[in-house]
């Protein structure tokens, strides 16, 4: 079983302006089972987003590691990454945007126009950005991360702007591409229920600084999780970790 | 639309023409000729060779100093925009470069490195660099630090992120920079030529002006217009036109 090792001793945010910084986390330690799909809640602003550019290695401006299966982090580590924005390079096409991250031989593009047409979007594989909606642009950003060759794809609330029926699709459409392509998936959003359908693990995060409010493993299958599910799990988890009261 | 394109300049340059035409007409004297004189004087510099020759030497200073200059500047004001630490540095030393007099550069490289063709174009090079470097520093500042994070993440490396993701963000800027640039350069590779160069544009016109031969300057000067009117045509509306596909 592969791991990976989140260790932040210090990590200090200075806002524009302020003398005084704050650290958003001091001593934090998280592993993740790199078989799972982790769902990280917590409130804004708690450093959620810079919990996953530090393991992303955008965020270098701290004390501690990243490792992979002891391993320190280097290049052999990959990740992928689905932003809040979708981030695709307006001055290419849907096809060029993926192929810039997976080349161009002809097994990648089999590659894209298969996760494409899963992801329905295969008529706009020669479309520029400034054309598709912004659903179309999330669901390009999650086809670039998904065909990446990465063991770890990050992903930051990707379903915020969607309204509740179409995130509740795009859930499913990530999960359906998932099984083509398996990931260690860290998930982070604020929706409980987002995270009661998605996750085999939900960690609950608190206010600055950052610390582990609880460690939820979820054993049900996907499948069996209906509403009735959902409710008497929210429900059991309210009475059991009374910490968790600022999320619900 | 294409015929109101084409008519529009076609007809503000011949009310231009005329206007000169009537000028000469009613002050007739020798040192504002007509157009037919200077289109004629044109003709026969273009037969004798003559014009042809140090037109070349002119654009052969022109290419050689807009493209180290272009390179130069990109690269420097790139590193300016990326760095505050480094601006913050070099900023002053920029803005001496920008306010020295062409004349006080030209003289200077031309009696620090002798009459030769290097410090022309050295002293070129020298009078254009901080005007692109300027430019390039506001559009490095633009640049969408989301994008270049993308980059990192997907691990692109120095290169193709520089070619994918910087370069396409910085072109308006490189358009611009190379738009006032050229302009620029024209004046300065005659003041150059002017001063200690045996050929090319800017010494044929210091010859005219000691001969007061003003058909000859302005015949000159129409071979100019013409050569900028077509680089504008030929080659920069063109490279706009393809940098503007995806919007």
């Amino acid at each position: 079983m592969t791991h990976l090792y989140v260790n932040i001793e210090k990590k200090a945010f200075t806002p524009v302006g302020l003398p005084a910084s704050s650290n958003v986390f001091s001593d934090f330690k998280l592993d993740f089972n790199t078989q799972q799909l982790t769902c990280i809640i917590g409130p804004s602003g708690c450093g959620k987003t810079t919990l996953l550019n530090i393991i992303a290695g955008i965020d270098k401006d701290f004390t501690g590691s990243v490792r992979f299966n002891d391993q320190p982090q280097s290049t052999d580590h990959k990740v992928s990454y689905v932003f809040q924005t979708p981030r695709l390079l307006p001055w290419r096409t849907v096809l060029e945007n993926i192929q810039l991250i997976i080349g161009n031989s002809p097994s990648s593009l089999l590659k894209i126009q298969q996760v494409l047409q899963q992801l329905g979007l295969l008529e706009q594989l020669n479309s520029y950005p400034a054309h598709l909606s912004i659903g179309m642009q999330r669901r390009v950003s999650l086809a670039r991360a998904v065909v990446s060759d990465s063991e770890t794809l990050l992903m930051d609330e990707p379903f915020v702007s969607l309204d509740m029926a179409n995130a509740a699709k795009a859930r499913q459409l990530l999960l359906q591409v998932l099984e083509q392509h398996p990931k260690h998936v860290i998930f982070v959003t604020h929706d409980m229920d987002e995270a009661l359908t998605l996750a085999d693990r939900i960690v609950f995060l608190s206010g600055a600084p950052c610390q582990i409010l609880a460690d939820i493993p979820i054993s049900t299958e996907r499948l069996a999780r209906n509403n009735d599910w959902l409710n008497t799990f929210k429900a059991t988890l309210k009475k059991d970790n009374p910490n968790l009261k600022t999320i619900f | 639309m294409r015929h109101s394109s084409l008519l529009k300049p076609t007809l503000s340059i011949s009310l231009l023409l005329l206007i000169w035409q009537v000028l000469s007409i009613f002050i007739n004297t020798a040192v504002l000729p007509s157009p037919f004189v200077v289109f004629n004087t044109l003709i026969l510099a273009i037969k004798s060779g003559e014009l042809l020759y140090h037109l070349g030497f002119t654009l052969y200073r022109l290419c050689l100093s807009f493209f180290i200059a272009m390179i130069l500047g990109v690269s420097i004001g790139l590193l300016l925009g990326r760095s505050e630490k480094v601006n913050q540095f070099f900023n002053s030393w920029l803005i001496i470069f920008l306010n020295i007099p062409a004349l006080v550069t030209t003289i200077l490289c031309y009696v620090w490195f002798g009459l030769i063709e290097t410090a022309a174009i050295f002293a070129i090079v020298i009078n254009k660099l901080p005007n692109v470097i300027v430019t390039i520093r506001e559009g490095a500042k633009d640049i969408d630090e989301e994008l270049v994070e993308m980059a990192m993440v997907y691990q692109l490396g120095h290169l193709k992120t520089l070619q994918h993701v910087i370069l396409p963000q910085l072109f308006p800027y490189i358009m611009a920079a190379a738009r006032t640039g050229l302009s620029l350069i024209w004046k300065i590779v005659l003041v150059v030529e002017l001063l200690g160069r045996s050929n090319g544009m800017g010494y044929q016109i210091h010859l005219f002006f000691q001969l007061f031969d003003i058909s000859s300057i302005l015949a000159y000067t129409v071979s100019f217009i013409i050569i900028i009117h077509f680089i504008e045509i030929a080659i920069l509306q063109p490279l706009d036109k393809t940098a503007k596909q995806w919007k």
